[in-house]
């Protein structure tokens, strides 16, 4: 009987041309996701490193395309059992007299054997995929069988076998093949909801993952670039044991169903029975008349317009009580309250709940969940008609096909307004819960309904055109998935216009850059400008979907066109018509301003700026003269969202030599216009890189000065491109928008050793020190604020001005600010201290007065006195960047970082506003007063020790447990970063911003360590010499190979080998705790002996070698309640050391390098339970 | 007011000929569509119902296209169909007021007006809060009576609604359409001969696509009045018979003997008896008529 029921439904299966649509497109899906990798259409975005078919490559799209396949199990699996209800044959089946065992094996054997087809099918596209004879040799291997049996048997096949038990378990019991669909989506859900509450690193958290993700990532996420395209993926316990854990669950699933599954004619129902009343005839015989009261039918648009807002209301409500849709969301609602709670990760800025973080952190997730539910509803409601057998009465009546269709589609809005509103919810909740009571119920609506909506109701249309087209809804769910994936994917595929990329934001995260000060500012328009452009799109989505709706009874393709074409008839043709011209035109329109002003991509601007580096390589180093007085008139114009400036500058030829070509480096995206007090001719101009080469007739001798003359302004806004820096409010501009003399090359910089190099400091290469003078306005409501003092401020024709002078010299580079501020003041020491910030935000500004008290305390005691007498902090809007910058005696601060939740109570955290403060403060003194030079390394000087320098203020504030985790966490992001980065540099070496992990991170902890070995006040007297020797100096200036050179002075020969391993080179240890015993001694003391391992890896040729040993280990050894009993240092020379020592209490656990002052790779066998 | 079928064909992919140049005129009154399982009633009255389109023909109702305008018949058309289902979890007052609105019922008052009536014509006033998908079969087809009268329609086509019905509610139901039908073509399908023979004004049989008679039941026992007979012959003579005579039906007298009626011009031999001719014998004469040409 098994065999029959097999092989009848094998032929069911084969005989539907569905399985051939997913066997086709599953397939096409991996040879074509392959294919991109190996380079088949162009160049992608993939690095280079990458290798299409390395293990773990195949493993990723397997985890892809694994992923989409879960997806087919419910049209399947599901489908297998479902369809004799639907058709209604269980009443005939169920009464045939097979065992229910042939039966249920029978049903579900051979749809999984359809599902592992399609798995198959998924892994022999990958292996085409590499053989296309367009691939780029680079980026594959040769073809190996392995890595494909490997994700087959391990992954895909346990995954959808483990999918499938659960989801005909689900059907079986409710009848009800979406319940099928919601429990994937909810499995998805309930993975994300573990991942997040457990972390992605626990053992626990690999188990409970059902598709094996975690714990695979689990070992594979600390591998190396190269380690991923070599290594195979492993096969270890937690992944065995993951595997084994869900193939239990999935067994447990199928025999659930075995046990629960009757041969009998009622689906259960989770809710409870009423109790059924008798039913008696009593209608027998009489006859009557029938006379039908008088009504008034109206058929005109309106009512059909009525009719549909009327149905919609039907059609809603059938969605919103399936218990398919409250399961989703319920999990929603968890989902995105786990997703806000789980926001501030341990270390990580904690940020305020404000209404712009609530609404930003869960939304990319959820957007995926809406969507969905889009694409799925729009089946159900589509097909519900012709489920029910309703149809034939529906399609009979009098109703147009348009007010069907528009029902439909204003349900699924309806439907989608509510999932909206469970961020609004989960918001506000956890708002409350967090005691942050400023509800912004508007900011929410607006953001939701105004903003997001839109992309969904587009999605609708879309959604509801597939579904009318296939007759099959998980078919239809199928496409959707595939078509929204791929839409999003089209940018890889060289289509960038977002007038062909359907439904795509212009930028795609701008919602998450909300600001206080000018909300989303002008990412709105171009938002606006496409969402109305698809908008427009998706009713002719909506038109012909109309057009293909299924109503009455259709057998064939060519009946179904028949039909199609004469549905478009009269109005719908010209309403198609007219949406057909406002698409065009709309198009016509955007491109036009697509091709205006736009900016050029950031591939197409290094482009140029690699073809200009080769063009005009000699004048790198070209001798300029010096820009000594700067002199500015800045006028910013928030309301218009533009700035317009002149003034002048003094510069100096201080070579010996006469100097009779200049070099004018303009601003990008600026208009400048510029003039001389001498004559000259401009002997080339470059407008693609802004750079002109200028004669002076007469040459400028040394010692002689000159003045240059200029006028910036802003290119104003376009509908769809913001070029202008300024905003309405929270404005914050650099000097960058201003000329500069001589060619700045983005060719790597040159070595410390480069004597050309030290010529210039790394701030600007056209000055050393200058005299800066400025004279700002703006409109009368907000503050301007540029470096220096304020002199004397005015106000003249309604608007503010500003005057502001330095005192001292400063360097080339400074900012100009405007916004409604308020001020904060305060001072320490004569020193003026101030905060210009948003009104509302005044959350963290003790924090960071404080920081900045502490710093000047520490800075002035420890390192040499501040230049200025006044330090100014100055928030500015988020649309402009998440950082923090130091200029002289001004730090303007991002928005971002004065919405944080600090807590000094909190063990975990620290506090960022106040190490911030520091470390930009820090800043005056490395960066400002002692300035390297513009080669590598120049980081180690400013951002190593400005970070050092928050870390040591830190530690007197806070103590040194905070000290600790800021170390703690350091480590951490400095061994996630080296992992991923395939060339890393020793800190006096390391290259600058891309890397800021070298400088940053590992500069704090290096300098920490020295510390640590040579003592406090050895260490800074080097950095005050150090400073005092090169403070406000000229030319040639110091590099960190300098500041080495002083740090190996105070340090003793026994300790010289830390300058190399720390400073001048890569060098990492490997330590372990091999075993710690006790033994108690008569006196109440106890002797502990600890075995330890220990490895020094020093970076050649891209990979760790081994060096000898003498070195200095520190071993702890800790009590019950974590008591240091002991801590010495002791000097090793060989691999395994032992160590015996006599404490007074009875130790607990025994560790090396308790306090991460050595930098070690795995740190978790570092610490050793002692036994006895 | 007319209903007009003209050469209406319909061939199915799997080259079923459903409809084959079906021609055929009706006014108002109930009209009974005869013919067996497979027939081709179906087709027709779903392409009457503009749920179908022919392959080639026209249909024309009260002078105008109804193939080119199909909105304008259904505003007028009350249809049910042999099967139907609907949303589950749904009152008949809900699922009633969802037709009205569908029907054009543009006023609150007024679907509830029409509701409370054809609630009372098919007596289902005392289960109209209960869910439709619950009722028993002869509580559905009332129910989809009453759906169907809500646009107070001029044509209502009703396919098969007698089947699996019980007597009692079997007659109730043929009562009301024939109330249903004293201002309104109602055309109605059916293999069961008694329900068309006290009914219907006309009827037509139709087989294999065709149109094999149409006719009143009067007209039609008239036409083959003195050329129906019956005789008592032995059961294992039947086969025989059946080869020589036209029988048209037969049936167990007692367990050896049978019972059977022959269509003939003159009596075929002395076993045969003359026989009132009856509907059922009209409508075995077309089939039979039909099968031999």
């Amino acid at each position: 009987m098994f065999s029959t029921i097999f092989r009848f439904e094998v032929r069911y299966w084969l005989r539907n041309p569905s399985v051939y649509i997913y066997l086709v497109t599953v397939f096409m899906l991996a040879v074509g996701s392959m294919a991109a990798a190996a380079g088949v259409f162009g160049s992608s975005s993939v690095n280079d490193l990458r290798i299409a078919n390395s293990p773990m490559s195949i493993y990723s799209f397997q985890s892809f395309l694994g992923k989409l396949i879960l997806f087919i199990i419910p049209a399947i699996i599901g489908n297998s059992i479902y369809r004799d209800f639907k058709s209604r044959t269980y009443h005939l089946l169920y009464s045939y007299p097979f065992k229910k065992t042939d039966f249920l094996f029978g049903k579900f054997l051979s749809s999984l054997a359809v599902v592992w087809l399609v798995s198959l099918v998924s892994v022999m596209g990958l292996v085409v995929g590499t053989q296309l004879p367009w691939v780029n040799g680079g980026s594959i291997i040769p073809f190996a069988w392995q890595p494909y049996f490997h994700v087959l048997f391990y992954y895909l096949l346990p995954n959808t076998l483990l999918l499938s038990t659960i989801v005909f378990a689900v059907v079986t019991v409710t009848r009800n093949i979406y319940a099928g669909f919601i429990t994937v989506v909810i499995i998805f859900i309930g993975r994300e909801i573990v991942t997040r509450i457990s972390g992605s690193e626990i053992f626990i958290t690999a188990l409970l993952d059902p598709l094996g993700d975690t714990a695979t990532l689990l070992e594979t996420q600390s591998w190396s670039l190269i380690e991923q395209s070599r290594n195979a993926i492993p096969l270890t316990s937690s992944i065995i044991y993951n595997r084994i854990l869900w193939l239990l669950i999935g067994s447990g699933a199928f025999s659930f169903t075995y046990s629960f599954f009757r041969f009998g004619q009622q689906a259960t129902s989770f809710f409870k029975v009423r109790s059924g009343k008798r039913n008696d005839k009593d209608n027998f015989g009489q006859l009557l008349t029938i006379t039908l009261p008088t009504v008034s039918y109206r058929y005109g648009w309106w009512q059909q317009l009525i009719v549909s807002w009327r149905l919609s209301h039907i059609e809603f409500r059938s969605i919103i009580r399936s218990g398919s849709f409250i399961s989703i969301l319920l999990a929603g609602l968890l989902l995105v309250v786990i997703l806000l709670f789980q926001m501030n990760a341990p270390y990580e800025t904690r940020i305020l709940p404000v209404t712009w973080v609530m609404l930003a952190f869960p939304i990319f997730f959820y957007s995926l969940l809406v969507n969905f539910m889009t694409f799925l509803y729009a089946g159900i409601l589509t097909h519900r008609k012709r489920i029910s057998r309703i149809n034939e009465l529906v399609d009979s009546t009098a109703v147009e096909t348009w007010a069907l269709a528009l029902s439909k589609w204003l349900a699924l809005v309806k439907m989608q307004i509510v999932l909206l509103m469970v961020v609004m919810l989960a918001g506000i909740s956890v708002q409350a819960y967090s005691g942050y009571y400023h509800f912004e119920i508007s900011h929410y609506l607006v953001d939701l309904l105004g903003i997001h909506l839109i992309g969904f109701m587009i999605w609708a249309f879309a959604a509801l055109l597939i579904q009318a087209v296939f007759n099959n809804s998980y078919v239809g769910l199928f496409f959707l998935l595939i078509g929204f994936f791929a839409v999003a994917e089209l940018q890889s595929f060289g289509i960038s216009s977002l007038l062909l990329r359907f439904n795509q934001n212009p930028d795609s995260g701008f919602f998450i850059y909300y600001s206080d000060f000018i909300g989303h500012g002008h990412a709105l328009i171009p938002y606006f400008v496409y969402k109305s452009y698809w908008f427009v799109f998706g009713c002719l989505l909506f038109i012909a979907a109309v057009i293909l709706w299924p109503r009455g009874i259709q057998y064939s393709l060519s009946e179904r066109l028949k039909l199609a074409f004469m549905n478009w008839n009269g109005s719908l043709r010209y309403a198609s018509l007219a949406v057909v011209v406002i698409f065009i035109f709309m198009a016509f329109l955007i491109s036009k301003q697509e091709g205006q002003d736009h900016a050029p991509s950031v591939k197409q601007q290094k482009h140029l700026q690699a073809l200009a580096d080769k063009k005009y390589k000699r004048y790198v180093g070209f001798k300029q003269p010096r820009v000594v007085d700067v002199n500015v008139t800045m006028n910013i114009f928030p309301i218009t969202n533009s700035f317009q400036s002149n003034g002048n500058y003094r510069i100096i030829n201080k070579s010996n030599q006469p100097i009779d070509t200049l070099l004018i480096q303009c601003a990008k995206d600026i208009k400048t216009v510029y003039s001389f007090d001498q004559e000259i001719n401009i002997s080339s101009r470059d407008t693609l890189v802004n750079f002109d080469v200028v004669t002076l007739t007469k040459p400028l001798q040394p010692g002689d000065s000159m003045s240059m003359y200029f006028n910036v302004a802003s290119i104003t806004n376009s509908l769809l491109y913001r070029n202008s820096e300024v905003e309405k409010d929270g404005t914050y501009l650099t000097s960058l928008i201003y000329p500069s003399l001589g060619y700045y090359s983005n060719e790597p910089k040159p070595l410390p050793s480069d004597s050309t190099a030290r010529y210039n400091h790394y701030r600007s290469i056209d000055s050393d020190f200058i005299n800066f003078k400025a004279i700002v306005s703006t409109s009368l409501d907000q503050l301007a604020i540029a470096p220096g003092y304020l002199h004397k401020n005015w106000t003249k024709d309604d608007r503010n001005y500003f005057q502001y002078q330095s005192t001292s010299p400063v360097t080339n580079d400074y900012m100009f600010a405007s916004g409604r501020y308020k001020v904060k003041r305060d001072s320490w020491n004569d020193i003026a201290l101030e905060i210009y910030y948003h009104p509302s935000h005044e959350y963290i500004l003790d924090d960071l007065m404080r920081g900045l008290k502490a710093t000047l305390e520490y800075c002035e005691n420890n390192v040499g006195p501040y230049q200025h007498k006044q330090v100014r902090i100055i928030e500015y809007s988020r649309k402009l960047g998440d950082f923090a910058q130091s200029f002289a005696n001004t730090i303007p601060v991002s928005e971002r970082s004065f919405v944080m939740d600090l807590d000094d109570k909190n063990e975990n955290g620290l506090n960022l506003a106040f190490l911030g403060a520091a470390h930009e403060l820090a800043h005056q003194w490395w960066g400002h007063q002692v300035i390297p030079a513009d080669a590598v390394g120049s980081r180690m000087v400013t951002e190593s020790m400005a970070e050092y320098i928050s870390l040591c203020v830190l530690e007197k504030t806070y103590g040194k447990a905070k000290a600790q985790k800021f170390r703690e966490k350091a480590m951490d992001i400095y061994l996630r970063k080296r992992v991923e980065d395939a060339d890393e540099k020793p800190l006096v070496y390391n290259d600058g911003l891309e890397r800021s992990y070298i400088p940053y991170q590992k500069g704090s902890l290096a300098l920490y360590a020295l510390r640590d070995f040579i003592g406090e006040e050895k260490l800074n007297t080097a950095l005050r010499s150090y400073l005092n020797a090169t403070k406000f100096q000229k030319p040639p200036y110091t590099t960190s190979v300098e500041m080495v050179h002083y740090l190996k002075q105070v340090t003793p020969d026994s300790l010289q080998y830390l300058i190399t391993d720390l400073f001048e080179t890569v060098t990492w240890y490997d330590n372990k705790l091999v075993k710690a015993t006790a033994t108690k001694l008569g006196n109440g003391k106890y002797l502990i002996e600890v075995k330890y391992e220990i490895n020094k890896y020093q970076l050649m040729n891209a990979s760790g070698k081994l060096i000898p040993l003498m070195d200095y280990i520190e071993i702890g050894v800790f009590s019950k309640t974590n008591k240091e009993l002991y801590l010495r240092k002791h000097r090793v020379n060989q691999k395994l050391n032992t160590v015996r020592v006599v404490v007074d209490e009875e130790p607990i656990s025994a560790m090396i390098d308790p306090h991460y002052k050595l930098i070690d790779m795995n740190l978790k066998d570092n610490r050793i339970k002692v036994i006895d | 007011m007319r209903l007009t079928l003209a050469h209406l064909t319909k061939t199915y992919p799997n080259s079923v000929r459903a409809l084959d140049d079906f021609s055929l005129d009706i006014g108002v009154g109930m009209f009974g569509l005869l013919g067996p399982n497979g027939a081709g009633k179906s087709t027709l009255m779903r392409t009457i119902a503009t749920l179908q389109q022919p392959d080639s023909g026209g249909i024309w109702f009260d002078n105008f296209d109804v193939l080119k305008d199909p909105m304008r018949l259904r505003q007028q058309l009350g249809y049910l169909p042999q099967e139907f289902g609907v949303y589950p979890g749904q009152s008949a007052e809900s699922l009633l007021d969802y037709f009205a609105t569908l029907k054009g019922i543009a006023s609150r008052k007024d679907r509830k007006k029409m509701i409370d009536e054809v609630l009372s014509i098919t007596n289902l006033e005392d289960v109209r809060k209960k869910n439709v998908d619950g009722y028993s079969g002869g509580m559905k087809q009332r129910f989809g009576i009453a759906q169907l009268l809500l646009n107070k329609p001029a044509l209502i086509i009703v396919d098969e609604p007698t089947a699996g019905l019980d007597p009692a509610e079997r007659n109730r139901f043929l009562n009301m359409l024939r109330e249903v039908g004293t201002s309104s073509i109602v055309i109605f399908s059916t293999h069961l001969v008694d329900d068309v023979k006290d009914l219907c004004q006309e009827l037509a049989i139709v087989n294999g696509g065709r149109l094999l008679k149409h006719s009143s039941p009067a007209n039609a026992i008239a036409e083959i009045k003195g050329l129906i007979w019956t005789a008592a012959i032995p059961r294992d003579l039947l086969q025989k018979t059946q080869t020589q005579h036209q029988v048209l039906s037969s049936h167990y007298t007692n367990e050896s003997s049978i019972q059977i009626r022959i269509h003939a011009h003159v009596k075929p031999d002395d076993r045969f008896v003359p026989a009132i001719p009856t509907l059922e014998d009209v409508y075995f004469t077309a089939l039979k008529s039909e099968v031999k040409p």
